[in-house]
C-alpha cells in the first residue's frame, strides 16, 4: 500500500464532493462488472476503490482489476474495457502501482514501460519507456522508479538505476545505484533505495541514499543481510524486507528477513520474522512470509511488528479462521477500518483476495485474476 | 494381394488378408491407433508435420521453422508419450519428449501411434510402459539410389540434402545422408484482440542446421540387424513469446545452439521356429547452449549449458510356446547423466513380461512392466488388452492399463527451488474401440471409433512458491479425461480418397467446471487426395476448438478456435515404378486462407506460407 500524500487527500476531498453532486456511481458506468459479496463494514465512503494488479501467468500479460468497495462490484480487466484499441493491454510483468499527479501509474517490468492511466476514466494517457521498472514512489513533483537496468538473470553484472520522472512534462533523468534495486522510501529529503542483487550469485546488501535535491547518491549503507526487497518508513526509521537467498545447488542459505535501519546506518534484524512482503499502517509493520522456509516446509504467517518496541507477534495462516489463505502474496491494510487485505495468489488459475478484521476474523473473500500481486486503495 | 498393394499407396491401414498362421505372428492384439505410411511421410518434411492430423494428437507448436514441436496424446501431457526410433527410445530425462520438428521423415518407412500399448510379441521392456508411444521405423534400402533434394520457400528457407543408399553385399545394405537447413524464419503476424489489430514481424527466429546420418542393415535368414548413427548441429534464434514491448527494444535476442550425436544398434534373430531374441542399444549425447542476451543491452548476457549423455541397452525374447500362447519377456537398462549448473543422473532398470492368448476370433494379452530407478522411484505398470475379430470386416477391442511417468530433470532441478519428494505421475487408461474395414471392388471403406477414459493422479505442476523467482514442482491434483475419437475413410483404388477425423476431449480436474489448459473440447481434421496421371493433389484441413491457457475460465485466458487449410500439388513421373531415376516436384501451400492463430498462447503461428520441393533421384 502506498502512503497518501497531502495532495491526494485534498484531491480526494474535492472528488468526493464532485462525485456526490453527480451520482455515486459516477465513473464506473459504462464498464462491465460483477456484484461481489463483501459486506457493509468496509469503512467505505463513496468512491473507495481497490486497484488490483494481477501479474498474470508467465509470459502472459498483466491485468488491472478494480474492486469498487462502495458499490460492491468487481471490474475485471478495467484497462482493456477502457482502452479496447490499445494493443496488448497494459503489458507484461506488472510490478507496482502508485497514484501521483494526475494518474495511476503502473510499472510494467517485462514490457519496459511506465503506464499512466486516468484515475476516473482509466484511459491510457501517458506511456514512458524505461528499462525494467520495478517499484514506483512519488513526491509532489516527481515519480521515482527503481530499474534493474539491462541486467539479465545469471548474466554479466549490470548496475541498476533509479529514474526520476517529472510529473509536469514526464521528462526523466536517472542515477546509477546497486544491483537490481527494488523498494524505495523518501525520508527527510533523502531517497533510500534497497538493492537486491537478485540476478547475481552474490546478492546485494546495500542501500543507496540519494539526495533528492541534487538527485545523486550521497552515501551507501551496508546491511548485515542481503537480497533487499521492500521498504517502508515509520517515524524516522526505514524498514526493509529481504528475499530468501538460495545457493547454486538451490539450498536455502538465508531466509526472508526484516531489518529496521536508522538514518545513521545502524540496523537491527527483527528475529523470527520471515518477511517476504511488508506493509505499514498506523505505526505497525505487517509482514507475510513462510515461517518454515529454512526446512522447505510451508507455514505461512502474518507478522505484526510494533515499530517503536520492535516486538513481533506471529499469527499462523493455518489457524482455523485464517486457513483459507494458501499462498499469501500481498498485504494491504485498509486505513478506514484497519482491515487486513491479503492477496492469495495463484499463477495457474484465478487468485483470491481475503479480508480479515484487525482481530483476524474472516470477513470476505473474492476471486481475482492470475497472480494477484499488488494492491492500492484510493478514493476519488 | 491387390488390397495389400493398394494399402501401400493409400494412407490407411492394410486390411488383413493373409493366411491364418502368418496372421497370428504379425497381427497385433492392439493395432496402431494411427499410422502414417511412406506416401504421407514423403510429403511431410518433419515428423511433427506427418502426425498433425492423427486422432487424439495435439501438436504443441511454438511456431515458425525452428519452433519447438511436441505432441500430447489424449490430454495426458507430452511426457506420457514415449518416442521410439527403430525400437529404441529417443526421449531423455531432461525434457522428456524430443523436438519432433527436428526429426526428418525422409528415410522413414512408417510412423505409428499407439494410444494405448503396442503389443508385438518381441518388444523391449520400455515399449510396455508409457501411456502412449510413437514408433518410427526407418526404411531399409533395397536398391541403389541417390537422391538430391532441394526444399525452399517462405521464411527464406532453403534446405538441400543428398543421400546415397544401396546394397553393399547380398544381405547387407546401407545409407548415407547429409543435409542442411537454413532459414531466416521471419513472418508477419497479427496481434488482435478487442478493438485492435496490429501487424508485427516475428524476428530473431533464424535457423542454421547441419544433419548427417548413416545406417547399415543386415538381413540374414531369420534375422535383422541395424546400425545407425546420427549427427545434428544447429544454431537458432529464440523469438520467445510475444507481449507488449517498449518500441525501442527488440522482443527477444536469445540464441540457442544444439549439437547431438547418437548411435544405435538393434539385432533380432530367430533362434528356432518358435523362439526369437532381440537386443538393442543406444548411446546419445546432447549439448545445448542457451545464450540469454539482454534485450536492453546486448553486452549483458548469461549462458546456460546442458550436456546430457544417455545410454540404453535392452534384451528381449519372444516365445511362441503354442500357436495359441505367446510369451514375451524383456529387460532394459537406461542411464542418463546431465551436466550443467546442476548435475543430475538417473539409472533405471526396466523389466517386462507378456502373455498373449490367441484363440481366434479372440485375442487377449496381459502384460506387466516394472521399473526402478536409483533416485528412488519404482512403479508397476500392468496392462490388459482384448481384441475380438468376429468377422473379417469388424473388429472390437479394449484396453485397461496403468502407467506412469517419472519426474523429469527439469521438474526436479530446474525450478529455482529443488522439489523434494516428488512422486511419479500416474495414469489409468480405459479404452474401448470398434473398427469396420471393408473393400467393395475398387472402393475401400474404413470407420473407427474409440472411447476412452483416462485418470491422471499426482500430476506434476510447477508453481511459483511465493515469488516469480521461486518455483517449485508439486504433485498437485488429478485430471479426469473422457474422450471419443471417430475417423472415417473412403478411397477409390489408388486414385482418390477422403478421410475425416473428429475428436472430443472432456478433460477436467474433478470439481472444476472448466477444461484443463490447452485441451480443446472439439477438434477435427480432414484429408482429401487425388491422383491424375503423374499429379497428386492433397488437401488437408484442421480445426481446433477454443482452449483455456491456464486454470481460469476468464475470457482473457481463452485462446480462440482456429481452422487452417493446406494444399499440396506434386508431380512425379516415375510414381508407379520407384526404381527408375527421375525427378519429382511439389508445391505445398500451408494455411491457405492466412488464418492468424496461436497453438500456444503468445506464440503466433505463420500465416499463408509455401514450400517448394525438388527431388532428383539417380
Amino acid at each position: 500500500m502506498r502512503r497518501y500524500s497531502i495532495l491526494l487527500l485534498i484531491m480526494a476531498a474535492f472528488a468526493i464532493t464532485d462525485c456526490a453532486i453527480v451520482d455515486h456511481g459516477c465513473n464506473m458506468d459504462g464498464f462491465t462488472g460483477s456484484d461481489v459479496k463483501i459486506g457493509d463494514d468496509n469503512g467505505a465512503t463513496a468512491g473507495l476503490k481497490l486497484l488490483i494488479l494481477n501479474e498474470g501467468a508467465w509470459p502472459g500479460n498483466s491485468t488491472l482489476d478494480i474492486l469498487d468497495i462502495y458499490h460492491k462490484k468487481y471490474f475485471s480487466d478495467i484497462f482493456a474495457q477502457a482502452n479496447p484499441d490499445v494493443a496488448q493491454g497494459i503489458g507484461n510483468g506488472g510490478n507496482d502501482i502508485e497514484i501521483a499527479g494526475k494518474h495511476i501509474w503502473l510499472a510494467m517490468s517485462a514490457s519496459n514501460q511506465i503506464v499512466g492511466i486516468n484515475p476516473y476514466t482509466y484511459k491510457l494517457e501517458v506511456d514512458i519507456e524505461i528499462e525494467s521498472p520495478r517499484c514506483i514512489i512519488s513526491d509532489d513533483d516527481y515519480l521515482y522508479v527503481s530499474s534493474y537496468g539491462s541486467a539479465t538473470y545469471g548474466g554479466t553484472l549490470a548496475a541498476g538505476r533509479v529514474y526520476r520522472i517529472s510529473l509536469d512534462d514526464y521528462s526523466f533523468t536517472s542515477v546509477s545505484v546497486g544491483y537490481q534495486p527494488e523498494g524505495m522510501v523518501l525520508l527527510d529529503g533523502k531517497l533510500y533505495v534497497a538493492n537486491s542483487g537478485g540476478y547475481n550469485e552474490k546478492k546485494d546488501n546495500r542501500i543507496d541514499v540519494i539526495d533528492v535535491k541534487s538527485f545523486s547518491v550521497d552515501e551507501v549503507l551496508e546491511l548485515p543481510v542481503a537480497n533487499l526487497n521492500m521498504m517502508r518508513k515509520v517515524h524516522n526509521e526505514v524498514w526493509v524486507s529481504t528475499y530468501a537467498t538460495y545457493d547454486a545447488s538451490y539450498n536455502i542459505t538465508a531466509p526472508s528477513q526484516l531489518v529496521v535501519v536508522s538514518k545513521d546506518g545502524t540496523s537491527k534484524v527483527i528475529e523470527g520474522v520471515h518477511a517476504d512482503k511488508i506493509t505499514e499502517s498506523d505505526g505497525w509493520i505487517y509482514a507475510i512470509g513462510n515461517n518454515a522456509e529454512m526446512t522447505f516446509g510451508t507455514d505461512y504467517c502474518l507478522y505484526k511488528i510494533n515499530s517503536t518496541t520492535k516486538q513481533a507477534t506471529t499469527i499462523h495462516f493455518s489457524e482455523p479462521n485464517l486457513n483459507m489463505v494458501s499462498n499469501p502474496y500481498c498485504i494491504l491494510i485498509n486505513p478506514f477500518n484497519s482491515d487486513i487485505i491479503i492477496a492469495d495468489a495463484s499463477f495457474t488459475g484465478d487468485s483470491k483476495l481475503h479480508c480479515f478484521t484487525s482481530g483476524f476474523n474472516h470477513r470476505w473473500s473474492i476471486t481475482t485474476g492470475i497472480g494477484t500481486g499488488h494492491l492500492l486503495l484510493y478514493q476519488l | 494381394m491387390l488390397a495389400a498393394i493398394a494399402a501401400i499407396f493409400l494412407n490407411i491401414q492394410a486390411p488383413d488378408t493373409l493366411s491364418a498362421v502368418t496372421v497370428s505372428a504379425a497381427r497385433h492384439i492392439s493395432p496402431a491407433t494411427e499410422k502414417a505410411t511412406k506416401e504421407v511421410l514423403e510429403r511431410a518434411v518433419t515428423v511433427g508435420d506427418a502426425i498433425r492430423d492423427f486422432s487424439g494428437v495435439q501438436l504443441r507448436d511454438y511456431g515458425g521453422v525452428g519452433g519447438l514441436k511436441t505432441i500430447n496424446v489424449r490430454s495426458l501431457g507430452s511426457a506420457h508419450t514415449a518416442i521410439f526410433l527403430d525400437g529404441v527410445p529417443i526421449d531423455n530425462a531432461q525434457n522428456m519428449q524430443p523436438d519432433l520438428g527436428r526429426l526428418d521423415t525422409e528415410d522413414l518407412e512408417t510412423v505409428e501411434l499407439y494410444a494405448g500399448q503396442k503389443s508385438e510379441l518381441l518388444q523391449s521392456a520400455r515399449e510396455y510402459g508409457s501411456a502412449s508411444s510413437l514408433h518410427m521405423r526407418s526404411s531399409m534400402p533395397t536398391h541403389r539410389k541417390t537422391v538430391l533434394r532441394l526444399r525452399g520457400g517462405s521464411f527464406g528457407a532453403f534446405s538441400p540434402s543428398i543421400s546415397h543408399e544401396g546394397r553393399l553385399a547380398r544381405q547387407l545394405s546401407g545409407r548415407l545422408r547429409i543435409g542442411a537447413d537454413n532459414a531466416n524464419g521471419q513472418y508477419r503476424f497479427h496481434v488482435k484482440d478487442f478493438d485492435y489489430d496490429t501487424v508485427m514481424v516475428r524476428s530473431n527466429c533464424d535457423i542454421k542446421a547441419f544433419k548427417a546420418s548413416g545406417g547399415l542393415w543386415y538381413a540374414p535368414t531369420g534375422g535383422r540387424y541395424e546400425l545407425s548413427a546420427r549427427f545434428y548441429d544447429s544454431e537458432r534464434g529464440i523469438p520467445g513469446p510475444v507481449y507488449k514491448q517498449a518500441s525501442i527494444y527488440p522482443m527477444s535476442s536469445d540464441r540457442q545452439a544444439d549439437r547431438n550425436f547418437s548411435i544405435q544398434a538393434s539385432g533380432e534373430q530367430a533362434l528356432s521356429n518358435t523362439f526369437r531374441l532381440l537386443v538393442r542399444g543406444r548411446y546419445s549425447r546432447d549439448i545445448l547452449e542457451y545464450l540469454d542476451i539482454s534485450e536492453l543491452d546486448p553486452a549483458v548476457s548469461a549462458q546456460w549449458n546442458y550436456d546430457l549423455q544417455s545410454t540404453y541397452i535392452s534384451t528381449s525374447v519372444g516365445w511362441q510356446a503354442r500357436p495359441w500362447l505367446h510369451i514375451g519377456a524383456a529387460v532394459d537398462g537406461q542411464h542418463e547423466a546431465l551436466q550443467s549448473k546442476v548435475e543430475a543422473s538417473r539409472s533405471t532398470f526396466f523389466t517386462a513380461g507378456s502373455a498373449a492368448l490367441l484363440l481366434d476370433p479372440w485375442r487377449a494379452s496381459a502384460t506387466l512392466q516394472y521399473q526402478i530407478s536409483d533416485d528412488g522411484y519404482s512403479f508397476l505398470s500392468p496392462a490388459f488388452l482384448l481384441d475380438w475379430h468376429p468377422r473379417e470386416d469388424w473388429e472390437f477391442g479394449g484396453l485397461v492399463k496403468r502407467s506412469c511417468r517419472l519426474p523429469s530433470f527439469n521438474d526436479l532441478y530446474y525450478t529455482s527451488v529443488p522439489s523434494m519428494g516428488l512422486k511419479p505421475e500416474q495414469v489409468w487408461q480405459f479404452a474401448a474401440r470398434w473398427c469396420w474395414d471393408r473393400a467393395y471392388g475398387p472402393w475401400h471403406f474404413r470407420a473407427r471409433e474409440e472411447l476412452y477414459h483416462n485418470r491422471v493422479r499426482d500430476k506434476l505442476i510447477a508453481v511459483p512458491n511465493g515469488s516469480l523467482f521461486r518455483w517449485m514442482t508439486y504433485n498437485l491434483g488429478e485430471v479426469w479425461i473422457w474422450g471419443d475419437e471417430i475417423s472415417a475413410q473412403a478411397s477409390y483404388q489408388n486414385l482418390a480418397g477422403i478421410t475425416g477425423r473428429y475428436s472430443f476431449q472432456w478433460a477436467r480436474e474433478p470439481g472444476n467446471d472448466y477444461q484443463i489448459p490447452y485441451i480443446p473440447l472439439h477438434s477435427a481434421s480432414f484429408n482429401l487426395w487425388g491422383i491424375w496421371n503423374d499429379f497428386r493433389l492433397d488437401i488437408r484441413g484442421f480445426l481446433t476448438g477454443a482452449r483455456l491457457t491456464t486454470g481460469s475460465s476468464r475470457p482473457e485466458y481463452r485462446l480462440a478456435p482456429w481452422t487452417t487449410w493446406d494444399a499440396a500439388l506434386s508431380w512425379s513421373p516415375s510414381r508407379h515404378t520407384r526404381q527408375q531415376p527421375g525427378i519429382s516436384l511439389s508445391l505445398d501451400i500451408r494455411n491457405l486462407f492466412n488464418q492468424q492463430y496461436q497453438v500456444v498462447r503468445q506464440y503466433p503461428m505463420p500465416g499463408i506460407n509455401i514450400l517448394v520441393s525438388v527431388a532428383i533421384t539417380l
